[in-house]
Order: structure tokens, then sequence, then C-alpha cells
């Protein structure tokens, strides 16, 4: 993967990021750049986890091996140093704070990654500077076509919530958030509305009472990943529901968090048309692991 | 009365200097070795060889990162941390006459805490757009000040509420103990409403990490330093007549009031500095002055300049072994802290009466 | 008596009076006829949800919390003669924390089994904190340090937890901010009589009780075996503490402040005092709460820092007027 070629690109802090000699060496730092580089053809060399009990599975066998040096916000500088990076490919928000000591080890790329516009860029961005800028555009124009042909097959009609969290009460995602994105392209409506605040990333979304669910009232639910039962399930309007009366909630895959990368994108939005809307889309074939199922 | 530990009558300095030659020496070579130790060891395995090849210049790129901007400046830092919080700590158990007194219990903890909290999730409304890079780079740049800000404004908070120049040990630790929980509860609850996206990044500040410190925290840090050690040996003669009951101290006529307030002041700063840098440890202010105080039972002088040895040497140890515990995981210097401290304290309470 | 007769009225009726206002208030608002509605069974089925299943559980919850809190607050402040001596004096709270957050970020439990382990930790660490303040005898400044050290000890390692849960620690600090957002009949299915059987008990034996608030030569002098009736006084407030975080998670200040305020309504000897103050107490929760909901609509603003923010100053200023 020898692609010698100096770049210069400006990163999403507006800092300005010049690789004399190509990137070589890559460490990822978030899924995104796992899911990034495997999706152009490379393998970083170092990769972080998002908590270390939990790996990007939908990434599947290929990151076997690969080191993992420490969780995204708490990057293992010691073992960064030891691997000679040319270049760090980092997540903004969980890595700013140690950017001078990122940027004292090698060239290091903040990007933003909650919005489809941050993922559209980004992915852009990130194969200019890794010399595969026409197999990024190549990406980028792909999903491009498939939301476009999505939108136009997708019947709509459907509400949909996207419930994080496991507690008593559900954490549910504003319209800017990329996987509640999506929704809009499969002319769904999200519940989870607008942010009041659209120019800013932050919050995700907000704490959605069980009062408000219920008169909201969503045709499909998606939960996402959790290793247990939730708290807000357990209550009884749960049941009141329409989405659970009619069978339509589903567990989704880790992936769904980290939506940004080409290939995690591309899965939510297969999976998320079939689960709106059964009979226009047919089921991706995903593995056991990473598919959504029936919640119960 | 006088109790038989407390000495009014200082003998003469040279004396109490010629015995201190030797404990000195001792904790001098135990912080170098501890140094040396911090140096050697971590996530990333350096041999001697490649260390003594960085003094003679012979090794680049790597092993210079790792030990002159890794852990160099973390091991530097731990030290000069333990002892802010191992000196603030023993001031503050002088001072309110109870042993359990530290820098917790002033709200400085808490009070820095809120503030930081604050500060991070007011820069990450910046963090948006291009333009907006500069605003948010330079909130997070100045968490330390603005933290420090935080815990300083709780212990003033605290003095005034209790009572100012009328206040008594017991009131100034009960506000402070209420303060600091009322603060602890709203730093949790911010948290849970909006703090769904950037818990990961503040839980590693309020557990008191030395991770990604380097020299700009140590820039921040040293003028308190130096400012608080030379307080420090302003305050020896003081603090040693603070010890005793109020109407005692007034019969000797030390200014009570302006001293326990310049005394407060030392504490205060020298703590919310220190928790600025690094987030709230606990229990190095409260275990440290215990040792000492065993160490050395009746000498204010001694008792402090083996807060300063043994505050830094534990620090230090500390932050090493959550380097090297669970590589590539860090346990947080504040975690590691509590793990010791707290069986001591388990063990203060076994032996009192 | 006449006057103790006339607050526990105005209390209840008070406590009634919000009770039915918080019935009525929420993301869809309802008016009294609605309600007259309801009870007749003609209100639309939205409507009978929202009250039959969301409200009116979680306002018996909080009921329940504010009592429970309040008693328990009560009797460790007489038992171990501390005026600033809170339910979690004896680590009950950090205890059932530490055990949530450990279940939750290692091994992703149920949610169903949370309240239970969270009971078992609390009453755990509540015993910790008696083995290690044991010395022949139960004093209460040991208990004091012991519950300190226990605390201390509890939320270094869930520090620690919550720094390698990722994804699960803005649940579990949704959590440990405590409240009642979306608690439902299944805590109060889950926590009742764990609640109600020890506070019942306690106000039973008032007159022992009463002879705990006295020196203990006093007590003693009177017939009174102090250590082993002041362990099981330890003890009923430890399960009720127990029973409240582990479907509330840690509410502050309530069990701290509210024995304060019947004190000065009404005296500690009297034989009523210890059901004045529960009564107190949930009244006090059920306005806290129903501000928890209301304060800053449609998100809800954890029950801990409305307390913290109620109940802290007043305790502020408590001690600035010296307590007694």
């Amino acid at each position: 993967m020898a692609t010698v070629q100096a770049a210069t690109i400006t990163d999403d802090r507006g800092v300005a990021v010049t690789l004399p000699e190509g990137a070589n060496r890559v460490v990822a730092i978030s899924t995104f750049g796992s899911d990034l580089m495997l999706a152009l053809g490379l393998k970083p060399l170092a990769v972080t986890s998002f908590g270390p009990f939990s790996r990007p599975d939908f990434l599947g066998p290929e990151l076997v091996g690969v080191p993992v040096i420490g969780s995204r916000a708490q990057v293992n500088m010691e073992l960064l140093s030891e691997i000679e990076p040319d270049l760090i490919l980092a997540i903004r928000r969980y890595t700013e704070k140690n950017a001078s000591q990122f940027e004292s080890i090698a060239p290091y790329m903040a990007l933003d990654l909650v919005t489809l516009a941050d993922s559209l860029r980004g992915v852009q961005l990130s194969g200019d500077i890794l010399g595969k800028s026409a197999e990024a555009t190549a990406l980028n124009k792909q999903f491009q076509q498939q939301l476009a042909e999505f939108k136009q097959r997708a019947p709509g009609g459907v509400s949909a919530a996207l419930l994080v969290t496991s507690s008593e009460t559900p954490f549910i995602y504003h319209d800017h958030f990329i996987s509640a994105d999506l929704l809009g392209y499969l002319n769904a409506e999200n519940i989870g509305g607008a942010s009041a605040t659209p120019e800013q990333a932050l919050p995700l979304g907000y704490r959605m009472g069980l009062e408000e669910l219920l008169e909201q009232d969503p045709d499909v639910i998606f939960l996402f990943a959790s290793n247990k039962k939730r708290a807000f399930t357990l209550n009884p309007i749960w049941p009141y529901l329409r989405a659970v009366r009619n069978g339509r909630v589903y567990e989704v895959g880790h992936h769904w968090k980290e939506a940004a990368g080409p290939q995690a994108r591309a899965l939510i939005l297969q999976e998320m048309a079939h689960r709106l809307y059964p009979n226009q889309f047919a089921l991706p074939a995903l593995s056991a692991q990473i598919q959504s199922r029936p919640y119960r | 009365m006088p109790g038989p530990g407390i000495v009014l009558n200082e003998a003469p300095w040279y004396r109490s200097l010629s015995c201190l030659v030797g404990p000195v020496l001792l904790f001098l070579m135990l912080l170098l070795g501890c140094l040396l130790l911090s140096i050697t060891l971590g996530a990333s395995e350096l041999s001697w060889q490649q260390i003594v090849n960085l003094f003679t210049a012979q090794e680049s790129g790597h092993v210079e990162r790792v030990v002159w901007q890794l852990r160099l400046p973390r091991a530097l830092l731990a030290a000069m941390v333990g002892i802010h919080f191992a000196l603030a700590g023993f001031i503050l158990q002088t001072l309110t006459r109870n042993p359990l007194a530290d820098a917790g219990i002033l709200g400085i903890s808490a009070g820095a805490s809120f503030t930081a909290v604050l500060a991070i999730l007011g820069a990450s409304l910046f963090v948006s757009g291009l333009e907006s890079h500069r605003q948010s780079q330079m909130i997070l740049g100045y968490l330390p000040l603005l933290a420090m800000a935080g815990g300083v404004t709780a212990a003033g908070l605290i003095y005034w509420l209790s009572g100012a120049a009328r206040l008594t040990p017991l009131r100034l630790i009960l506000t402070g103990v209420v303060l600091a929980t009322i603060l602890n509860a709203l730093v949790t609850g911010v948290l849970a409403l909006w703090g769904h996206s950037q818990t990961e990044m503040i839980v590693e500040w309020l557990a008191g990490s030395l991770h990604g410190r380097d020299w700009q925290h140590l820039a921040v840090l040293w003028p308190w330093t130096l400012s608080g050690l030379t307080a420090c040996i302003l305050l020896q003669r003081p603090l040693n007549l603070l010890r005793l009951e109020d109407d005692q101290v007034l019969s000797i006529g030390l200014n009570l009031r302006l001293w326990r307030l310049f005394a407060l002041i030392v504490a205060t700063l020298l703590a919310a500095s220190a928790v600025g840098v690094v987030g709230p440890i606990g229990f190095m202010g409260l275990v440290v002055p215990h040792i000492c105080r065993r160490l050395s039972p009746h000498d204010v002088q001694q008792q402090m300049l083996l807060c300063v040895a043994v505050g830094a040497l534990l620090m230090m140890l500390a932050d090493l072994l959550g380097r090297i515990i669970i590589v590539p995981y860090e346990l947080p210097v504040g975690v590691v802290c509590a793990m010791i401290g707290v069986p001591f304290f388990l063990y203060l309470l076994r032996r009192q009466p | 008596m006449l006057l103790s007769l006339r607050y526990c009225l105005l209390i209840v009726a008070l406590l009634v009076l919000l009770f039915v206002a918080a019935l009525l208030v929420g993301h869809q608002t309802l008016t009294v006829p609605d309600l007259w509605l309801l009870v007749q069974g003609q209100a639309t089925p939205l409507q009978k949800i929202v009250v039959w299943e969301l409200r009116i559980p979680r306002n018996l919850l909080a009921l329940l919390v504010g009592a429970a809190l309040a008693t328990a607050g009560a009797i460790m402040q007489g038992v171990t003669r501390n005026p600033l001596a809170s339910p979690g004096l004896t680590g009950v709270v950090a205890g059932a924390s530490f055990v949530i957050v450990l279940l939750v970020s290692v091994w992703s439990v149920d949610a169903h089994w949370l309240p239970a382990a969270g009971f078992v930790g609390g009453i755990g660490a509540g015993c910790l904190t008696f083995y290690l303040a044991w010395q022949g005898r139960l004093l209460p400044l040991r208990i004091v340090l012991a519950g300190v050290a226990v605390t201390a000890l509890c939320a270094a390692i869930s520090t620690a937890l919550l720094l390698f849960s990722g994804a699960e620690a803005g649940d579990l600090f949704f959590w440990l901010a405590g409240g009642l957002s979306g608690r439902g009949w299944l805590q109060v299915e889950q926590s009742w009589y764990w609640i109600v059987f020890p506070m019942l008990l306690s106000f039973a034996l008032v007159q022992r009780f009463n002879l705990l608030l006295l020196d203990d030569d006093i007590a003693r002098s009177l017939g009174l075996a102090v250590g082993r009736w002041r362990l099981l006084f330890l003890l009923l407030a430890v399960l009720m503490t127990a029973a409240v975080v582990s479907v509330a998670g840690p509410v502050g200040f309530v069990g701290l402040v509210i024995p304060h305020i019947s004190k000065r309504l009404l005296s500690q000897q009297h034989p009523f005092w210890l059901p004045f103050t529960a009564l107190l107490g949930a009244l006090i929760l059920l306005c806290a709460d129903l501000l928890a909901r209301l304060s800053a609509f449609p998100q809800e603003i954890p029950l801990g820092v409305i307390t913290a923010l109620l109940g802290g100053p007043w305790l502020l200023l408590l001690i600035r007027r010296g307590l007694n």
C-alpha cells in the first residue's frame, strides 16, 4: 500500500495537515477510520476501542490481530509513539484535548462525525490524504446514488424512533444525527424531531419521557445495541405502543451508533429500508452477529 | 495548656537542620529512584540501554518522545501534584483540628469539577463550525485555570458562609461538606441532562487523571508550587500555634484571624491549582499528613518537609501503577490513590480506641 | 396536641391537592373534568394509560421514597445523635450505586434485576460499615468514619468502572443523578414492602427510639439495651434507604433536611413525631418531583438536582445559624 505522494488538506478544526510523503502508516482513532480504510482497501496499523469491552464487529475479521492502543477518549500515547505512524486519523470530539501530543507524534487529522454532511466530507478528506481521492469520491457517489434511489422507492407514511440507552427513560436522536437523518431519506418521520440548535452538533438528542413516546406512538422503533433487557421496555406502558403491538421493534447492531463510516452508513440504510418497508426492500445479507432482530 | 508535643521555644535552626540531613538525603534518593522507574517503565518497553543512549544523543524519535515528552513531564507533574495535595491536606487538618480534612472537604474539588464540566460541555457547543475552532481550543486550553477558579470560588463561598472572620473549624467543615454535596449533585445532574455524548471525556477528568498531561500543564502549575512552598515556610510557626484552642492562641498573642485566613488561602490555592491540572484526587491529602505525623510526631517543620517528600513519592508511584497495570488502558491516578488510601484509612480506624 | 393535629391535617390536605395536581400535568395536560370522566371510565384510552400506568404509580413511588428517606434520616440523626447524619451515612447509597454500576458496565445485567442487586449491594455496604465500626459496641463516631471509608471505596471503584463503561456511562449518570423518571408499577411492586414494613416497625417502637435520643447512660439506667436497639434501628434505616436507592437512585438531602423541619413543627419526643416526619417527607418529595417534571419541560431535571437545590441552601442556613 505504498502511495508516496504529498498531500495537504484542511481538517475539521480548520488546521492544514500536510504529509510530505503521503500516508503509509496510519493509526485509526475511532471506528470511522477503520471503516473507511478497510473500504479503501487499506489497513490501519492500530485501532482504538469504543469502551474497552466492545469491538466494532461489523468490520468483520479483518481487524483481528490489529493492536488496540486504548480507547478513543484515552489513547495510549506511548504505544502510539512506538508504532511511529505518519498519519493519525481521529474523531475530533474525543481527541482534540490532546491535539498537541498527537501532533508531536505524527500529523493529526481531526474529523467531526455527527451528520451525513460530516460523513461525506470526512470520507472525501480522508481519501484525499490517503492518496485515494478517486476511490473516496466513488464511495460517496455510490452512496448518494443509493440514497436517491431508495428515496424514490420508499413509499413513506411511517414514523420511527431511534432509541438508545437502557435506563428507565430512553434517549432519542435528533434529525441531524446521521442514522436519524437516513430516516428522512427513506421518507420516514423521525419523532425525535430537529434539534433546537441545529447549528451545533450537540446535543445529539434528548431523553424522551414515556408520556411523550406514548403520544407520538411511532410505527417502528429501533433500539440501539445493548446486551440486556432495557428498563423502559419493562414499563407497563410499553405493550400499548403501536410498534410493540405490531411487532415492529428492532434491536440493531453497534454500527448504528458509529454511522459515519462508508460501510456502516450503507449497511444502516439497507437494513433500515427493509425494516421500515419490508415489502419494498429485501433484507440485506448480514452476518447474524450484526443483523437487526425483532426485540421481545 | 499546650500539649507535650508542642514546642514553643524552638531549637536553633542549625540543630533542627542537622538532624534533617540524613532523612532528606534518604528521601532524595527515593525520589530519584522513583523518577528513574517512572521513566523506564510503561506501556512501551524500553531497555536501560536505550535510555542511557538517550543522554548520549544516540536515540531519537520514539524513545526521545516517550521519555522527554510523555514519561518525564508526567512523573514530574505527579510529584508536584502530590506535594500540593499533601501540603494542602496538612494545613487544613492542622487548621480545622480535624484529621479527616482535605481538599475535598473545603469544596475545592467539587467547585473545580463543576466549572470543569461546564467548560468541557460549553466548549463542545462551539465544535461544529470551522471558524469556531479557536474558541473551543481556547476554552479547553484554559481548562486548568477555569477549574482552579471554580475551586477557589467554592472555597471563598464556604469561608464566607461559615462566618468569615468569625468562623469556627467545625462550622467550616460542615459548610464545606454540604456545599460539596450540592455541587456534586449538580455535576451529576448536568452530566445526566447534557453530557450524553461526552461522558467518556468528562469521566476521565472527574476520576483525576494524568493522561495526556505534558510540559504545558507543568508550566501552568510550577508558579503555584513555588509560591505555595514559600508560603509554607512562612506558615511553619503559626501552624504550630494554630493547633491549639482558640483562646490559648489569643493569649500567646498571635493574630489568629489573619494567620488562619492566610493558611486557608495557601491551602486553597495549592489544592485548587492541582485539581485544575489533574482533576479531583482524594485521599492523598488525607493519608500523607497522617503518615508524616506518625513519622515525626512533634515537629511541624519536619512534618511539612515529610509531606513534600512522601506526597511526591506516593503520587508518582500511584501514577506509575495506573499506567502499567492494565495496558493498553490506564487506571486514573485518582482511583489508584483511593485504592491505596482507603485501606490505610481503615487501618487508622481500627487502631483508634 | 391540638396544634400537631392541625399541622397533620394541613399536610394531608396539601398532599391530596398535590397528588391530584401531579395527575393533571405532564406532556398531555388534563383538566379536573377530564379526571372525573376518567374515574367514571369514559376517558380516551391514551388518558387512561397515562394516568393509571404512568402518573399514579410515579406519584405513589414519590410518596414512598419521600417518607422512607425522611424516616431513615430521622432515625439516623436520632440514633447517632448527629444532626448532620443522612440515610447514606452507613455507605448504603454508595454501595447500591457501586453494585449497579458494576453490573451495568461489566456484565450487562438485565434491567429487571438491577433494583434487587442494588438493594443487596446497599445492605452489604451497610453491614460492612457496621462490621468495620464494631468494637464490642457500636459508637456513633466510628459508624460515621467507617461509613466515610466504605463510601469512598465504593465511589472510587465506581469511577474506574464508569471510565471503562464506554457507551453505558451516559445511562449510568442518568441513574446516578437520581430520579423517578420512567419509574412505574414495577418499581412500586419491587420496593414497597421493604419500605412500608420497616417504617411501620419503627413507628411501633417509638418508645425505644425516644430513649435512644437520650444520653447512653440515662437510657441504660432506664433499662434499655442501648447497643442492641441502636443496631436494630440502624438496620431499619438501612433497609429503607437501600430499597429507595435501588429504585430511585441516590436522591440526596431529603433525609438530611426533613427531620430538621419536622423538629421545628413538632417535639421530637412526641409519639407521632416519626409518622409526622414521614408525611412531611412524602409531601416535599412529591413537590420536588413535580418540579423535576415541569421546570425544564419537555426534558426532566434529575430529582437529585432539585432536592440538592432545595435542601442544600436550607441546610447551609441551618449551619450558619448554629445547629443545636
